[in-house]
């Protein structure tokens, strides 16, 4: 990627940002609930409609939508989210103390993902047409087909409960309460990137190079580690791309399900309060972190697989 | 009749997965006549028994009876299911033809803003849809409607490109053909099987993706029997029923995998290039 290219998809983020704000802004401009009755029905009164109004002022809902939207936007580009209705504290301070645990969550269950599904996709891929494809085939289709919330909670219930072999609630996030929760998102995962490795290994043991190679003697192990493998990386860290945005969202389900602090969970309590501001800067904040990381992965291309790189500038 | 039969002979797996796909739809259907109590009807003295001979599921916190609304649930869950999975088909096909055929402004339109759909995870906007809009099934349909419409607008689109510029679309414009004849008589006949096999193989999908924000509190409210809703609910009861987990998880599993198996046996009938290119790699291999 030339560096235009880089500038035209930085152009392209801030434009898709742009998109996103002014959706979301319109969404709870138009949303039938009224989040400062809301706010007050969470600290448990209910007061009279002069005290309503005058909340309402003050908190600015009165204004137009889009005095409303641009004042909102010059506040963001100068790094405030607004204060969330429903904790009373800056947006930015508490999504950004929820996002560590969201990214560790992802990142460890990824590494558990690639652990279990590299070498069964390629397990797969080499002993096509055999027992064991089907077998492995067989169990990743009904891994696509499993709730992740039910997989959840029978984790808890087997491991935790009947076993006892991990506490089922701990108020830290330590190493130990992310071990369920991780392992409950990389099943569905590890069933998706199996199949995924698998067609990517099949397509490269198909090429030329590999007959040839065959034909020269190689060892089949030296093969398909040294040749193949590599080779069909490409396609399997786009993937890996989309899955880390995929799970950005996938979290969500199952850090409620473990009462996991994350991302997730507060943006679940944020909608259930109507706390818009918070909603707003949680989808933004997802949309960036989605969209940088796709442009990590395709600036990655040119390291990984030197064709790009020449066919770009040719 | 007879080619009907030949053709399931031929398929076994497909028309043992549409077997099975009828008869979850005809329980479904079926479900309050053949349900051995009122799903709704509540018996607190009865409430949270094991399953036994009364009450083969057990039953729940407010003693309704689990078999019941488990059975009852196929049908919230099947129908919001084929509801959604249309709407989304209807509304992303119409958009990607129009964006097609038309191209200019309306394709612009239409595919920047899918651009922008993409390029973000659909289920965080979902959530945020159905819980702003209100809780409930209706807005919980709506919300990954406005999120999932994207892809079958793409493929609608890519489909429509590859035929506009065939010499029978010229003919046929140049005839005299009007554009509605054109876009239902060529466009959409043409496009019709790539986009019914997506839409078989996204019902799994599309259920599971509902039953979650069911689960999250975004869907069908109680006492409505769905399977996400069911497992909510039960989740207090984790340590002395679980049974009001297992049931209703175990269910919508075993319906999710007919779905996705019957759209995987579907596409690999409709679209043989999957399996060519399987056995094309066995020969390579053994040549």
């Amino acid at each position: 990627m030339t560096r235009k290219d880089i500038l035209r998809r930085l152009l392209q983020i801030v434009i898709v940002l742009f998109g996103v704000s002014f959706f979301t802004f319109c969404l709870t401009y138009l949303a039938p609930g009224d989040p400062v009755r809301a706010m007050y029905a969470a600290e448990g009164g209910i007061p009279n409609d002069e005290v309503i109004e005058a909340t309402r002022e003050a908190m600015g809902l009165n204004r137009p939508f889009l005095a409303q939207y641009f004042s909102w936007l010059n506040n963001l580009f100068h790094g405030d989210f607004g204060t969330s209705y429903s904790l009373s504290k800056p947006v930015l301070t508490v999504l950004l103390s929820r996002l560590w645990p969201t990214m560790k969550l992802a990142l460890f269950s990824m590494a558990l993902m690639l652990a279990f599904s590299v070498p069964l996709g390629m397990l797969t891929a080499v002993k096509e047409g055999k027992a064991i494809d089907y077998i492995i085939r067989g169990l990743t289709f009904l891994g696509i087909s499993l709730p992740s919330f039910w997989v959840g909670l029978m984790l808890i219930y087997i491991v935790a409960l009947k076993l006892g072999l991990l506490p089922v609630m701990s108020t830290d996030i330590g190493f130990q309460k992310m071990i369920l929760p991780a392992v409950t998102l990389a099943i569905s995962m590890t069933a998706v990137y199996t199949r995924q490795v698998r067609t990517a290994v099949l397509e490269e043991l198909s090429q030329d190079y590999v007959v040839g190679a065959r034909a020269r003697g190689l060892k089949e192990s030296l093969i398909l580690w040294k040749h193949v493998f590599p080779n069909s990386l490409l396609p399997l860290i786009t993937l890996l791309g989309l899955s880390f945005g995929s799970l950005l969202a996938g979290t969500t389900v199952v850090e409620v399900v473990f009462s996991y602090p994350g991302l997730g969970n507060l943006a679940v309590q944020a909608v259930t309060a109507l706390d818009y501001p918070l909603i707003q800067g949680y989808v933004l904040l997802i949309a960036v972190i989605y969209m940088t990381v796709n442009l990590l992965v395709d600036l990655s291309y040119e390291l990984i697989d030197p064709r790009t790189k020449r066919r770009g500038e040719s | 009749m007879k080619k009907a039969f030949a053709f399931l002979g031929e398929h076994r797996l497909f028309t043992f997965f549409a077997a099975m796909a009828v008869l979850v739809v005809t329980v479904a259907v079926l479900s309050p006549l053949i349900v051995p109590y009122d799903p709704y009807d509540a018996v607190t003295r009865e409430a949270l028994q094991p399953p036994g001979a009364e009450h083969w599921f057990g039953t729940d916190k407010l003693g309704r009876d689990l078999f019941s609304r488990v059975i009852c649930a196929s049908r919230t869950s099947l129908f919001s299911a084929f509801l959604l999975v249309t709407c989304v088909t209807v509304i992303g096909s119409a958009l990607g033809i129009i964006a097609g055929y038309f191209g200019g402004a309306a394709d612009s339109v239409i595919m920047r803003v899918s651009d922008m759909m993409i390029s973000f995870p659909g289920l965080v906007l979902a959530i945020a849809i159905a819980g702003i809009l209100g809780p409930s099934l209706t807005n919980a349909i709506i919300a990954v409607t406005a999120v999932s419409w994207t892809k079958y607008a793409r493929l609608s689109r890519s489909l429509v490109l590859k035929i506009k510029s065939k010499d029978y679309v010229a003919a046929g414009k140049l005839s005299g053909s009007k554009t509605k004849r054109m876009l239902f008589r060529y466009m959409l006949p043409t496009s019709l099987p790539t986009l019914l096999i997506t839409a078989t193989m996204d019902i799994g999908k599309m259920m599971l993706e509902l039953a979650a924000l069911c689960f999250l509190g975004f869907g069908a409210q109680p006492p409505t029997p769905e399977w996400g809703l069911m497992m909510n609910e039960g989740r207090l009861y984790l340590q002395t029923a679980p049974w009001l987990l297992i049931f209703p998880g175990a269910a919508m599993f075993v319906v999710v995998v007919i779905f996705n198996m019957l759209g995987d046996s579907l596409r690999d009938i409709m679209d043989p290039r999957h399996r060519r290119a399987g056995r094309r790699r066995k020969e390579v291999k053994h040549a």
